[in-house]
């Protein structure tokens, strides 16, 4: 590589650095004063730049007005985020606080999504004339010069902002101990707000800016994703210091710039290679040792006198029960044959997603830790399957226990960085991941086919006839069900409550003798093998697998689809998993709606109303709607004077678990 | 028999010096109290001995074995146990789904067996239950037993915690400030629990603790700690007799109170 491209390149890096420092420094600025980890941070930016995009491309109204206007509306978009989705948390465990930002990102692509269009191109909007200055041997673009002042600018004056102003200092005061702060007279709540009012400012001048020239191309999902990237510099500086997170934010544009055409690497061709850097960084800024970042993230909540569900009582005895559960699954088996082929498909689909949920379940129910890469563990079972029977032409049937058994395998190396992540980081490190595999793994032609997919040829069973959609349908509810029988022994028998000891005091299982690591990776690696089942079965039943089936919401919408049920209840996988299949057929059903919304926006609107229901449900009813509307429909039964007669509780009586009230660890309890 | 030997164990955090060349030991069937003024390191040693934290100098010996590079569930399996200053149940466990976790994390039914429910796996299972029976009846859980440990009062839940503890059967019980927070009547029932303990189960106990009344009235050994060094150690009467940890811990109103007896 000559002198001059390689100058250019280390430039363009040194630029796009500096634009995830703004993102870093935005995340920190939240993350320090109020400890949320805001996921939706690069999702508020996006939505900035297309309301900018929106007046000075659309509207023609002056550039700097529009981006004034832009970034007037993320600041207001932040207070509000924090006003009426963040405050009525006070008191919740770091991870529910989590959830809601990923509700917000996905409430907030979808808007832009249906406003703007969702993969249109959008000419981004130009804050400086075309041009260059001409150094010897390099010139730099002049919007890449207003990007560097513009950075650098706010770099220092946010550094003295936190050294000087009086808010700045109450930002400080706030962050090191809220309650001594408030006693202090430090109105903690307009603290919180103008943290995130800034913190939404930085994003939208850095998603303004990264939009310039198409560095990073003007949609909802590159910007959103940025904050990956973000990520990875405020966790190098410990999500505390903002000059170590700009210097590893610049290190790291730099070496995504510049390292595809080093030679040697620019053979090898490797797409999602930035995203594989920043995954290395995040793994690294979490995994050295006794780092006091990982103490900072993985710091164990007090115990929480948040309120339990009353376990809800169930009026039935276990033989009523199980002949219900026989009676339902013998009904389930028939339905197909009373509705038609199409009728029969939306079934079987249905049974795909709920298996894929009950993997979920193991991990973020009763483990209580997130994952948002289980969409990804789903589609590499089915492009693995797929693989292996187009490249050595193996069975379906000898392919489907291949691809379950390397789910596994997938499972356990995921989860080894888990040994020592959990909570927050990890909620970090399954995202990378996530888009480890969407740039990387899924676009290796060998394995998913390409851009047009693999084809997966309906397995077959002799005697069966499993072309048809009604029988087919009867393999996957024989597989449903044993994966049911699976989850409901790992949560009833003894695993389980290794499982829930982890959740509850992971200190307290260590103490108790529970191998606390070996028990995660278990868990992890039996719910990637269960995920890796449904995306083979959901290949058999499509007879197709394709990137556009794995969208990168999928997860994000699997893992609030769960949380909305309730993250422990069975008959909540099957009710969401209904609600992914079924919903945009419904929502294309609606008369007026198809009117207004196209095809595509109608798409949109399932992570909108799963994002958005994820926001209400968190703050209205945390257990999960299953289990409180159980309770509900219990409390009501209670009330009615035949009650004790027609006692049917629809909770599930081990759904009493808080949702994704994580607690999160201490290694140590400090000085005493 | 020493259970367990500190030996010259030190640990800083930055500038704090947390330990400093901390030797004590405790004998099979003693019970032993640790007490200090706050900060002093008390808790820091028992998160030394239990492997949440390592120490940066020093060994420790548990039952003749070094121990010193296990980890904290490893040391629970070998049989030390432990509770924690601030209570750490399973909250959204039963009380007997608390007591079961130890038996269960002690159980050699591989993963895959007790999914599958296995024959041993299930007898494994019922012996834990009954193990876990004769804790409730020592502690009297036995009304509260299907209840959430969340739910239950500060108390109760401290009592959950040590049944937890005795429930995987330790040589060793670390107990880290479990009367606090209780009133009198509370505190003298915990120290006949303690007592029952010691003679019905033979556990060697260390014990932490601020209520100087409870230390005095049923250690056999008290080690004193103050600004991460040992003190003073001896028999409770030596060492309420002793003038540096009247002034360094007990406090005026104990040393009168210490010198009661002296002068009758």
């Amino acid at each position: 590589m000559n002198t001059g491209l390689f100058l250019s390149l280390t430039i363009l890096g040194i630029v796009n650095g500096a634009m995830y420092a703004l993102g870093a420094m935005g995340i920190v600025l939240v993350y320090k004063t109020t400890r949320v980890l805001n996921f939706a941070h690069g999702a508020i930016g996006m939505a900035a730049t297309f309301v900018a995009y929106q007046f000075a491309n659309l509207w023609h109204v002056n550039v700097m007005i529009s981006v004034l206007i832009a970034v007037a509306f993320s600041v207001l978009l932040g207070g509000v985020v924090e006003r009426f989705t963040i405050r009525p948390l006070e008191g919740r465990p770091p991870l529910v606080k989590v959830v809601v930002t990923l509700g917000w990102l996905l409430v907030l692509t979808s808007i832009v999504g249906i406003i703007w269009g969702a993969s249109a191109y959008h000419l981004p909007v130009q804050l400086v004339p075309n041009g260059t200055v001409r150094f010897p041997g390099v010139s730099i673009d002049y919007a890449e010069i207003i990007d560097l002042v513009v950075a650098g600018l706010l770099t220092v004056g946010l550094a003295s902002f936190f050294r000087r102003a009086q808010l700045g200092v109450a930002m400080r005061a706030v962050a090191d101990d809220p309650s001594t702060a408030r006693i202090l007279g430090i109105k903690v709540d307009r603290v919180n707000a103008a943290a995130w009012a800034m913190g939404s400012g930085l994003a939208a001048i850095a998603g303004i800016l990264l939009s310039q020239k198409g560095k990073v191309p003007l949609d909802t999902y590159s910007l959103t994703l940025v904050v990956i990237f973000s990520f990875a510099a405020a966790l190098s500086g410990g999500l505390v210091s903002l000059p170590k997170a700009f210097a590893a934010a610049i290190a790291l544009g730099v070496v995504q710039s510049v390292a595809p055409s080093l030679p040697g690497i620019k053979q090898l061709n490797i797409m999602g290679l930035a995203d594989l850097l920043a995954l290395g960084v995040i793994l690294f800024a979490l995994l050295r040792p006794r780092s006091a970042l990982v103490r900072a993230v993985s710091r164990e909540a007090p115990e929480s006198a948040g309120a339990r569900p009353a376990r809800p009582a169930s009026g039935r005895s276990p033989a009523a029960r199980r002949a219900a559960v026989v009676a339902g699954i013998a009904l389930a088996a028939v339905l197909p044959f009373a509705l038609n082929e199409y009728g029969a498909y939306t079934l079987s689909q249905i049974l795909v997603f709920a298996i894929a949920l009950l993997g979920m379940t193991l991990i973020t129910g009763l483990l209580g830790q997130p994952s948002l890469m289980h969409a990804e563990l789903m589609g590499f079972g089915g492009f693995l399957a797929g693989a292996l029977i187009a490249h050595s032409g193996i069975g379906f049937w000898v392919a489907l226990p291949l691809s379950v058994a390397a789910g596994y395998l997938l499972g356990m190396l995921v989860g080894l960085p888990a040994l020592r992540i959990r909570g927050l980081a990890l909620a970090v490190v399954t995202l990378a991941i996530a888009r480890v595999f969407d740039q990387f793994v899924f676009t290796l032609n060998w394995f998913s086919g390409g851009v047009g997919g693999r084809r997966v040829d309906r397995p077959s069973i002799p005697g069966l006839n499993l072309a048809s959609d009604r029988v087919y349908f009867q393999v996957l509810l024989v597989a449903f069900v044993g994966v049911v029988m699976v989850v409901l022994s790992v949560r009833r028998g003894r695993i389980g409550r290794m499982f829930q000891s982890i959740r509850d005091a992971e200190s307290g299982a260590a103490a108790s003798g529970v191998a606390v690591t070996r028990a995660k990776l278990f868990g992890f690696s039996l719910a990637s093998a269960i995920a890796a089942l449904a995306g083979a079965l959901g290949a058999g039943l499509d007879q197709t697998v394709t990137i556009q089936q794995y969208p990168w919401t999928k997860s994000l919408v699997l893992l609030a689809i769960l949380t909305i049920m309730g993250s422990s209840s069975i008959q909540g996988t099957i009710y969401g998993a209904a609600f992914i299949v079924l919903s945009p057929q419904v929502l294309e059903g609606i008369p007026g709606l198809s009117f207004f919304l196209g095809k595509e926006d109608l798409r949109q609107l399932v992570p909108l109303i799963s994002g958005g229901a994820l926001v209400l449900q968190t703050i209205l009813a945390p257990q999960g709607l299953v289990p409180t509307v159980g309770a509900a429909l219990a409390g009501a039964r209670a009330r009615w004077p035949l009650g004790s007669l027609t006692h049917r509780g629809i909770a599930n009586p081990a759904d009493r678990g808080p949702q994704l009230e994580f607690e999160l660890e201490a290694a140590a309890e400090g000085v005493s | 028999m020493a259970v367990l030997e500190v030996s010259g164990v030190s640990l800083a955090f930055g500038g704090l010096q947390a330990l400093k060349d901390v030797n004590c030991h405790v004998n099979a069937g003693e019970l032993v109290g640790l007490i200090g003024p706050n900060g002093a390191g008390k808790t820091t040693l028992f998160n030394v001995v239990s492997g949440f934290l390592s120490p940066d100098q020093g060994s420790l010996r548990f039952a003749g074995r070094e121990i010193g590079g296990l980890a904290p569930d490893e040391r629970a399996r070998l049989g030390i146990a432990r509770t924690f200053q601030a209570v750490r149940v399973f909250h959204s466990l039963t009380v007997e789904e608390n007591l079961l976790v130890p038996q269960d994390a002690r159980d050699p039914a591989s993963f895959a067996a007790s999914i599958l429910r296995m024959p041993w796996a299930l007898v494994q299972e019922r012996k834990s239950r009954e193990q876990v029976r004769g804790i409730v009846h020592l502690l009297d859980l036995g009304s509260v037993l299907d209840r959430p440990a969340g739910d239950l009062p500060l108390g109760l839940r401290r009592k959950v915690e040590l049944g937890r503890a005795l429930a995987s059967k330790p040589e060793l019980l670390l107990l880290d400030e479990s009367a606090s927070g209780m009133d009198t009547r509370e505190t003298q029932s915990f120290a006949a629990d303690l007592l029952r303990i010691r003679d019905l189960l033979g556990t060697t106990i260390l014990l932490i603790e601020h209520d100087v009344a409870l230390v005095m009235g049923i250690c056999d050994y008290l080690y004193v700690l103050n600004f991460g060094e040992i003190m003073a150690e001896g028999r409770p009467a030596d060492v309420r007799a002793d003038p540096r940890v009247v002034e360094a811990y007990l406090g005026v109103e104990a040393a009168e109170e210490a010198n009661v007896p002296a002068r009758a």
